[in-house]
Order: structure tokens, then C-alpha cells, then sequence
């Protein structure tokens, strides 16, 4: 390895605000936390608001499995189980599992791609503050009673203001609107920061693959977003200002019924053109974290490393082309049916490759079942059951039957928790140590997976009987001739029983912050540049920017590159013509670290410089947030002239205003 | 501890380890088979709302692929979990092991192999699957009997067409009663929010979408009680918006359409009808309701009603011969009756019904007068034979049914 850089012994970079713990009072240590842009800060931050979100999620589903444990209960009335659902929904996917997935983008991008940050570290800190602005907004709702009650997926026109005439949708609305702002900001980020900011020698194939998750979950995000935007904008339109985009007929002044030429398949449209691959937002990060853990567990490089790049790359591009598939009982008719039949199917192939090439990592390997690594191959087993009850509804007739009903819960349970949450608890477990310096027991780990795992199944195995007993979502009770009794038991003592799991899980991590095992820089000897550096890393990352040769660079480093059979087919390309190979030659040596070395040579050389902590991202974001507010509230209303003003949005806006002015006029480091 | 007492402590474990292992394997492959037989729905689940007891060709359709599609998947299921389990437990590192594994990084071969062998079996599902849906689609356009069903916040609103005495749709709410063997054709129809037509037995659902007009169609192959229910969220009470089909022999049914065209007479002179027998305080639920044959007539129907449901409630002739009360919650009984009319806002959230009757809005006595009211509507020789089995049950506030 050569050095780009020559770091400072002492007072590492310029302006650094990193207070040491030993002097520091509280305040300074929760300005360091408010105004900082250090990504790793950022990650934990991601991370630990994510997990609380994710156990609010959580309690409201068990709230919900409480009322569904018997027929005809009454623990909760139906405008509350109503909300309990919608607020589920909406927080697990946007609150928990996404920003999950943001805090090991934050922590780990910079660390594998052997960077110093983020390519726009105040860029970052925004992201967070909007983040928490929109989980904020979204469960302010239930001080006023007045939670989201329409279902996550709102379908117009229930959420007009004629059938929805309380805050709930507003609420929903604005909340979601800007957590699109913070996911666009920090899709843009990882985009710039993948692409630019990467070691020198480090081309994209030699990328880590979680690197590969987040660019193209990072692209999902920039092209989906903007239809969510668009449809929640005229959602807002119709409800604020009695436009009618997606209702078809509606009261006039009069009392009278008038047709409007509005259409709730518009919204349709619009929100799966962004719930589809939003599904894939959800999962790919949960993949690329998969594909991280299983090589370092099974000591084998990433059975297919370029065909698992496609397949990421393959699944998001299709992932644009299924959306109908959840509109089959609209009554589009057999043709759209029959094409999004078929692109869905299709979506199976690229996936179960990714099955099949994890098994290939695995097989012949020397597989040393971890926490993490139980977690990991608990994903491959568990997702591959969502999978394959995916390509059962693929089926437009069967799809009439599962439709909105707890087959189709069951289905998206085995992606979202057999998929996102176990990889995600699989990244915890792995990173963990590189996070915090210490080692999560392995002992209580082991007991977290197997309760997790049997606590899952048992809860979400049998929502299969109940959707083929044609039980519908959605349903705040039942009544006891249905016979969904006897299962609706089953699940709800298994979701108790999954909700304890986590308290396994969080005694662990308050056990091992305590007294968990040093974990020392490289604890389960991994293949990624992170595991090079300390534990937790310093602010700095890298004293020298790496120098990448090699895809499990650290490997190549520690055992060298002559094990086995040789990294042929990245030494080497098949040289084509017409798709006949003619010959086997060397890459051409347009080596980048060859330029690096170059460019040291001549003495391009400088110092470690950091970004400034800046206050002006959380300025900003709280402006978004009180914008919102006073939207949501119409509150209050100053009379100027003719027209009312809302004041605190008014307000909102000028905070933002002031926020984007002080920053873009601070310097950057 | 020296190295011969480790090794073989080490097989000890490998052995009853292996024990266990094969233990928990044909526990589990055990379990796999029953689950299997029930999600292919060898076994008929007989619940009323199952969607793996078809009744009907258009169900049988569905069950069929379903059944294809079931095993397909089964296979894969088993064969990918069966080499998880077998790579997992085959290639666990062995403790005395230091070197590191043959680094292999692809297998081009197996790569395409395993991408073609899955898109050959999504073909196998793909191809019945568009017959079947282009099949399904062409029997929607057709039906002897044509039936506009109007989705409401909460309940839904049935016009047979053409089957009323003048010619014009005859119009109730909440249970059909159709002929076995005759096809039945269904025009969805919402003017308010989207609402679902499902009943499991006889046909996958629709959605009733405002603006549009979906079709359905099915014959019901033998006569029995099926369920519906509706299965797009559409607001508060969406889970109690059910429906019943009695499916009976064709003489029944044409008796049934036969006891709903000859109700109490009426000759559009409100003063010569029998009102004696109406409690006054029906004066305020004919705004809502009509009553075919009185001068209860004032609701609004179809697609014109109000789409917050004021002025529009359910047709309620022949009420005393109804199975179910408030959209399948309630089975019909006086007491049941009192429960509705007394508390509305509670037995079931939000219907329009309760912003009219609130607490003390009507007396005991009232309401007593509106359940005999209510109960004596039936045709005078009795109510026509449905076979209905009501499935409302009881809620936490009502009483016995």
C-alpha cells in the first residue's frame, strides 16, 4: 500500500469538533451530536432512532395480534385498529426499515470504498434531521387523536377530504412527503459518493457488494420517489385545495352529486409506480448485507460476484416494470394482467439466482455458524418462502383469491422480516464490533436467532390458512362463525413471543456495550476495508487512503491472491468478436491504482481535511417540519388583506430558507 | 485436555448431534406434508369463506391453477431448504481445519443453469395462467341473470334487473338469493370510496372501483349458503360489510322473486294505506329506507344516492324475512334488532345510520315499535324458503342471537 496522504499525529484534521468525552459537558456533547457531520455519527444516529421506530412498529402490531386473538373482541374499537395498522405500515417501511438500512449505509460506504466521509457530509446531517422531522410528524398524529387511518398504501378516495375529513391523511401526507425529501437527499449523496469517492484501484467491480446494494437501492430511490411525490401532491391538492385528480364524482356546494372526471386508478398508478420498488428499497440493502456476511463465514469469496452485481441491477430494473401486479382485481383486464404477469415472473429469476449463488458461496466452504451467520442463511431460507408465495400471486386468477388477505401478509412478512429484519439483525451482529469495539455475546445471540426464527414462523406461517380461509386484511375483528378463530390464536401468541425476542436482543447489546468482549479490529477476519482500521474507527477513517488491488482487498492482504483457483476472471477478459471468444487476454492495464501510485510519485500529497460541524442541516430540516405542521393545522391563520396566511407555515418556510442561506455560506472545512 | 480425549468427545457430539439432526428432519419433513395437504386444499378446509372450496366453474378455474402453481412451488420450496440444510450441515468448519477453503468464484455453467432451469417452470405456470384469465374475462361479459350490485359505506345495495313486477330492477341490500346452474352476471358499481367483491367460494374477488364498472361472472353448481365479504379497506367498518348467497333450485328462487313482487299494495295515496300499523317514528327512517309496497319511497338508490349515504340506506321490504342485520354483523332476531336501532354508533363505528340515532334518540318504546314494525314485513303466506344460515354473530354490545 502506498499513502496519498499524510496524516497528523496530533489534533487530527482542521477544525474538528470532536469534544473528548473525559472534558466534555453534557451540552458540548449534545451540540457534537446536533451539529455533527461525520458519517459514522450520522449511521449510529440512523440506527439507533430506526430501532426505536422499529420497536413502536412493533408494539402496535401487537397491539393489533392482542384484538385479533379471539373473535369479537373489543380491546380496541375499529377507528383505533384502523390507525393501528396504517401506523404499522407506515412507520415499519419508512421509519424502521429504511433508515435501518441508511445507518449501515452511513457507517459502512466510506469505510468500504476507503473514503474520509460522505461525498456531502452536511448533505448527510440534512437527510438525518428530515428523517427525524418525518417519523416526528407521522406519530404527532396520535397526540391528536388523529393518526393515519387509511392503510399505508392510501388509496384515493377514501382519502379525500369528503370521506377523510379529519387531520389523519394530513398527517400521513405530509409526513411521508418530506421523508421522500430526506431519502432523495441521501440517495443523491450515496450516488456521488459511490461514483466519485472511491479508493484509488477500487473500480466498481472490485466493489464491496454492499456497495452494489446501496448505489442501485441509491438509483431505486432517486427514479421512485419522485411518482410518491407527485401523487402525494395531489393528493394534498384535492384535499386542500377541492381539486379532484382522483375522485370521480363528489358533492357540489349544493348538496348535489357532480361528476369530476377524477380517477382513484390514477393514485393507483402512481403510488405502485413507487410502491413496487420501493418493495426492492426495502430488500436489496438486506441482500447486499447478506452477501457481505455468508463469504466471511464460509471463508470463500462471493459465489458469482458479477452476476450478483446484475442480479441487483436486473431486479431493480424490473422492479419498475410489476407494479400492476398489485392492481390485479381492478379490473384492468386480461392483457396489462397478463404483461405484468409475465415481468413479474420474470423479477423471480435474477432472485432466486441470488438464492442459488448463496448456497454456492457456502457450498464447499468452511462455514462457521455466527449470530450473524445464522441470521444470514435464516434470510436465505426464510426469504426464499416469500419468494416463492410472490410468484404464486403472480398468477392473476390465484391473485384474486390471496389479494388483501393474510396470504398476501404472510407473503410480504417472509420479505420484509424473513428478509430486511433478519439481514438487518445479521448486519448488527457482524458490525456491531466494528462499531462499538466490542464483541455482541455469541452466546445470547444464538438464543436471540432461534427464538426469533421459531417466533416468526409460528406467527406468520399460519396467515397463509388464514388468507386461504379467505380472512381479508384489514379486518379489525371477525366474527366467530368464520372459523379464523383457532389460527388467529396461533399468530397472536407468536407475535408475543416475536416481540420478545427483541428484548433477548436488547439485553444483549445493553450487556455487551457494558462489558462485551474487545473485539479488536478484525474479529471474524473479514475480506472489507473496514475491517482494517480500528474499532471503533476513528473520525478520520483511514491515516492512509488505501490502495485497492483486489475485490476482498483485506484478504488479498492477509493470505494473498495465490489460494485456490486465481482471480481468472477479473485478471482476464474473453476477447469477443460476434460472440465468438477468440482468445483470452489481460485487462487491459488501465490500472487507477497505477495512476495513484503516479500521482504520489510526483508528489501529490496532502493532509487529512475533515468537514466542519455545521447546526445550519438541522436549521433546515426544522424548517421542513414546521412548514408541515402548519399545513397540517392551517394554524394560525393571520388575516392579511382578504386572505389568511398561515402563519407557521410561513414561519416554516422562512426557518428553511435561513437554514439553506447560513449553510451555503458557511465554509465547508 | 489432550488431543485423543477431544477427538473423541468431539465424535460424541458429531453422533448424537447427527441424531438429532435426522430427529428434527422427519419431524420437519412430517410437518411439510400436512401443511402441504392443507395448502393444496386436498383436505377441504370447510370454512365459509375458504378459497380452496371451490363451488363453482369460475372458482374451479382458479383452484385448479392454484393447485398447479401449489406444487410447483412446493417442489422448490422443498429442494431449495432441503440444500440449504444439507450445504449448512455438510460444510461446517471442522475445528482442526486451518487452511483456507479453494477460493472459487463462479461456476459459469451452474450460473446458467440456474437461471434458465426457474424460467422454465415460471413458463409452466405462466401459459394456464393467461388462458384461465382470458377465459375468465370473456365469461364476465355474459350472464342470465344480470345483478348491479352498488358498494356502500358499509353494506352493499343488489338490483336483479329487470326482475321487479313494473319491469325495473328488483332493489334489497345485503343478501341475494340466486338459482343453481344459471349463469349470474355482476355489474360493480361505487359512487363513494373502492370497495371489493368476494365471495371465496364462487369466484376470486373484484374490486368495485367509483368510475369504472367491473363484471363478474359465475354459476353456482349446488345449492348451499356462501359468503361474502368485502376485502378492500373502505373505511371504519370495512370489516363488517359481509354479504350472504343462498344458492337454490330454480322453483325457490322464482318463488322468492314471486313473494318480492307482491307486497302490502300501495296506490300512491298515502292517506288509503294501512299505516295503522306503522309506528310513527318510522316517519323518520323513511328519508333512508323504503319499503316497496308503502309509501316508503323517498330513498335514493344507485349510483345517484348521496355517496355519504344520507337519504340512501338499504331497501328494507321483506325485512322480516332477512337473515342478518347491519351487513352480515347482526343475525336477525328482535333482540339483535333492539341492539342496532338502540346503539347503531356502537355495534358498528361510524355508519350514517348512527349520526341520525344517537343515545336517547329513540324510547324503549320506540324502538319496540320499530322491531315489531320491522319483523311483521314479510310476504303473506309466509317467508319464501331461502335456506340461508345467517353467519352475523353477536358483538361485545349486542345481545343473544
Amino acid at each position: 500500500m502506498a499513502s496519498v496522504a499524510r496524516p497528523q499525529t496530533q489534533g487530527v484534521g482542521t477544525g474538528q469538533a470532536v469534544v473528548s468525552p473525559a472534558r466534555a459537558t453534557k451540552t458540548a456533547v449534545l451540540w457534537s451530536w446536533l451539529t455533527t457531520v461525520d458519517h459514522k455519527r450520522i449511521g449510529l444516529l440512523y440506527g439507533v432512532t430506526a430501532f426505536i421506530y422499529l420497536m413502536v412498529g412493533g408494539l402496535e402490531a401487537m397491539i393489533m395480534r392482542a384484538q385479533l386473538a379471539r373473535p369479537e373482541n373489543a380491546l380496541v374499537g375499529q377507528e383505533a385498529y384502523n390507525q393501528l395498522f396504517t401506523m404499522h405500515g407506515t412507520t415499519m417501511i419508512f421509519l424502521a426499515i429504511m433508515p435501518l438500512s441508511s445507518a449501515f449505509f452511513n457507517y459502512l460506504i466510506p469505510l468500504q470504498i476507503g473514503a474520509r466521509d460522505v461525498a456531502f457530509p452536511r448533505l448527510n446531517a440534512f437527510s438525518f434531521w428530515t428523517f427525524a422531522a418525518g417519523g416526528l410528524i407521522l406519530n404527532l398524529s396520535w397526540l391528536s387523536g388523529e393518526a393515519p387511518n387509511q392503510g399505508w398504501y392510501g388509496y384515493a378516495p377514501l382519502t379525500n377530504a369528503l370521506y377523510s375529513p379529519n387531520r389523519n391523511v394530513d398527517f400521513w401526507a405530509l409526513g411521508l412527503q418530506i421523508l421522500g425529501v430526506a431519502s432523495l437527499a441521501a440517495s443523491f449523496n450515496f450516488l456521488v459518493t459511490i461514483l466519485n469517492m472511491r479508493a484509488p484501484g477500487m473500480t466498481l467491480f472490485r466493489m464491496p457488494i454492499f456497495c452494489w446494494g446501496t448505489l442501485i437501492t441509491s438509483v431505486l430511490i432517486v427514479l421512485a420517489f419522485p411518482a410518491i411525490t407527485v401523487a402525494l401532491i395531489l393528493l394534498s391538492m384535492d384535499r386542500f385545495a377541492g381539486t379532484h385528480f382522483y375522485i370521480p364524482s363528489t358533492l357540489n356546494a349544493a348538496g348535489e352529486l357532480v361528476f369530476t372526471g377524477g380517477d382513484p386508478l390514477l393514485w393507483q398508478h402512481l403510488f405502485w409506480v413507487f410502491g413496487h420498488p420501493e418493495v426492492y428499497i426495502l430488500i436489496l440493502p438486506a441482500f447486499a448485507i447478506v452477501s457481505e456476511i455468508i463469504p466471511v463465514f464460509a471463508r470463500k469469496p462471493l459465489f458469482g460476484y458479477a452476476v450478483m452485481a446484475y442480479a441487483i441491477a436486473a431486479i431493480a430494473f424490473l422492479g419498475f416494470g410489476v407494479w400492476v401486479h398489485h392492481m390485479f382485481t381492478t379490473g384492468l383486464g386480461p392483457t396489462p394482467n397478463a404483461v405484468f404477469s409475465a415481468t413479474t415472473m420474470l423479477i423471480a429469476i435474477p432472485t432466486g439466482v441470488k438464492i442459488f449463488n448463496w448456497i454456492g458461496t457456502m457450498w464447499g466452504g468452511q462455514l462457521r455458524f455466527t449470530t450473524p451467520m445464522l441470521f444470514a442463511v435464516g434470510l436465505v431460507s426464510q426469504f426464499t418462502i416469500g419468494g416463492i408465495s410472490g410468484v404464486m400471486h403472480a398468477s392473476p386468477p390465484v391473485d384474486t383469491q390471496h389479494n388483501d388477505s393474510y396470504f398476501v401478509v404472510a407473503h410480504f412478512h417472509y420479505v420484509l422480516f424473513g428478509g430486511s429484519i433478519f439481514a438487518l439483525l445479521a448486519g448488527i451482529y457482524y458490525w456491531f464490533p466494528k462499531f462499538t469495539g466490542k464483541m455482541l455475546d455469541e452466546g445470547i445471540g444464538k438464543i436471540h436467532f432461534w427464538v426469533t426464527f421459531a417466533a416468526f414462523n409460528l406467527t406468520f406461517f399460519p396467515m397463509h390458512f388464514l388468507g386461504l380461509e379467505g380472512m381479508p386484511r384489514r379486518y379489525s375483528s371477525y366474527g366467530g362463525g368464520s372459523g379464523w378463530g383457532f389460527w388467529n390464536v396461533i399468530v397472536s401468541s407468536g407475535g408475543f413471543l416475536l416481540g420478545a425476542s427483541f428484548l433477548i436482543f436488547m439485553w444483549n447489546v445493553a450487556k455487551s456495550l457494558q462489558n462485551g468482549k474487545p473485539a479488536g479490529d478484525d474479529p471474524w477476519d473479514g475480506a472489507t476495508l473496514e475491517w482494517s482500521i480500528s474499532s471503533p474507527p476513528p473520525v478520520y477513517n483511514f491515516r492512509e487512503i488505501p490502495i485497492v488491488n483486489h475485490r476482498d482487498q483485506l484478504w488479498a492482504d492477509k493470505y494473498g491472491t495465490g489460494h485456490g483457483q486465481s482471480h481468472a476472471d477479473e485478471e482476464t477478459l474473453d476477447v469477443k468478436i460476434a460472440g465468438q471468444t477468440i482468445g483470452t487476454g489481460e485487462v487491459p492495464d488501465e490500472d487507477p491504482a497505477e495512476e495513484a501510485r503516479n500521482r504520489l510519485a510526483a508528489g501529490d500529497q496532502h493532509d487529512i481535511h475533515l468537514p466542519n460541524p455545521s447546526i445550519y442541516p438541522l436549521i433546515a430540516a426544522s424548517g421542513l417540519f414546521f412548514t408541515a405542521m402548519g399545513l397540517i393545522f392551517s394554524w394560525p391563520r393571520v388575516p392579511v388583506g382578504t386572505i389568511e396566511l398561515p402563519f407557521l407555515t410561513l414561519g416554516g418556510v422562512v426557518v428553511l430558507l435561513v437554514g439553506i442561506y447560513g449553510w451555503s455560506l458557511e465554509p465547508a472545512s | 485436555m489432550d488431543d485423543a480425549t477431544r477427538d473423541e468427545r468431539v465424535a460424541g457430539r458429531g453422533r448424537s448431534r447427527r441424531r438429532l439432526t435426522i430427529l428434527a428432519l422427519a419431524i420437519g419433513a412430517a410437518l411439510v406434508v400436512v401443511i402441504a395437504a392443507v395448502l393444496a386444499g386436498e383436505e377441504g378446509i370447510g370454512t365459509p369463506y375458504s378459497t380452496i372450496d371451490p363451488a363453482s366453474g369460475a372458482a374451479d378455474d382458479i383452484q385448479g391453477l392454484y393447485r398447479l402453481i401449489f406444487y410447483m412451488a412446493a417442489i422448490v420450496f422443498i429442494g431449495v431448504q432441503a440444500l440449504i440444510v444439507y450445504t449448512a450441515l455438510k460444510f461446517r468448519r471442522r475445528s482442526n481445519v486451518t487452511e483456507r477453503p479453494p477460493q472459487v468464484h463462479g461456476n459459469r455453467t451452474l450460473e446458467i443453469a440456474w437461471t434458465i432451469i426457474p424460467a422454465l417452470i415460471l413458463l409452466v405456470i405462466l401459459i394456464p395462467t393467461i388462458q384461465v384469465m382470458y377465459e375468465t374475462d370473456a365469461e364476465a361479459q355474459e350472464g342470465d341473470i344480470v345483478i348491479d350490485v352498488y358498494g356502500k359505506q358499509w353494506w352493499w345495495e343488489i338490483h336483479y334487473q329487470g326482475m321487479a313486477a313494473d319491469g325495473g330492477p328488483l332493489v334489497t341490500a345485503n343478501e341475494l338469493v340466486l338459482p343453481v346452474g344459471r349463469e349470474v352476471q355482476f355489474r360493480l358499481h361505487s359512487n363513494n370510496v373502492i370497495h371489493s367483491f368476494w365471495v371465496p367460494q364462487l369466484a376470486g374477488k373484484m374490486d368495485v372501483m367509483p368510475g369504472h364498472i367491473n363484471e363478474l361472472s359465475f354459476t353456482p353448481r349446488e345449492p348451499g349458503d356462501y359468503y361474502g365479504e368485502c376485502a378492500e379497506f373502505c373505511g371504519v367498518s370495512h370489516a363488517w360489510m359481509r354479504f350472504e348467497i343462498d344458492v337454490v333450485e330454480e322453483d325457490q328462487f322464482d318463488a322468492w322473486v314471486q313473494a318480492w313482487n307482491t307486497p302490502p299494495t300501495f296506490d300512491g295515496d298515502p292517506s288509503t294505506t294501512d299505516v295503522a300499523e306503522v309506528p310513527t317514528v318510522f316517519g323518520q327512517c323513511i328519508l333512508c329506507h323504503s319499503v316497496n309496497g308503502t309509501n316508503a319511497m323517498a330513498a335514493q338508490e344507485g349510483l345517484s344516492a348521496n355517496p355519504l349515504g344520507l337519504g340512501a340506506g338499504p331497501n328494507l321490504t321483506l325485512f322480516g324475512c332477512r337473515d342478518i342485520v347491519a351487513a352480515g354483523l347482526l343475525v336477525n332476531t328482535p333482540e339483535n334488532l333492539y341492539t342496532w336501532l338502540d346503539r347503531p354508533g356502537e355495534v358498528k363505528e361510524g355508519n350514517y345510520m348512527s349520526s341520525v340515532i344517537k343515545d336517547d334518540t329513540l324510547t324503549p318504546e320506540q324502538i319496540n315499535e320499530l322491531v315489531a314494525y320491522l319483523s311483521s314485513l314479510q310476504p303473506e303466506g309466509g317467508c319464501p324458503e331461502d335456506g340461508g344460515a345467517p353467519l352475523g354473530t353477536p358483538v361485545a354490545v349486542g345481545g343473544g342471537a
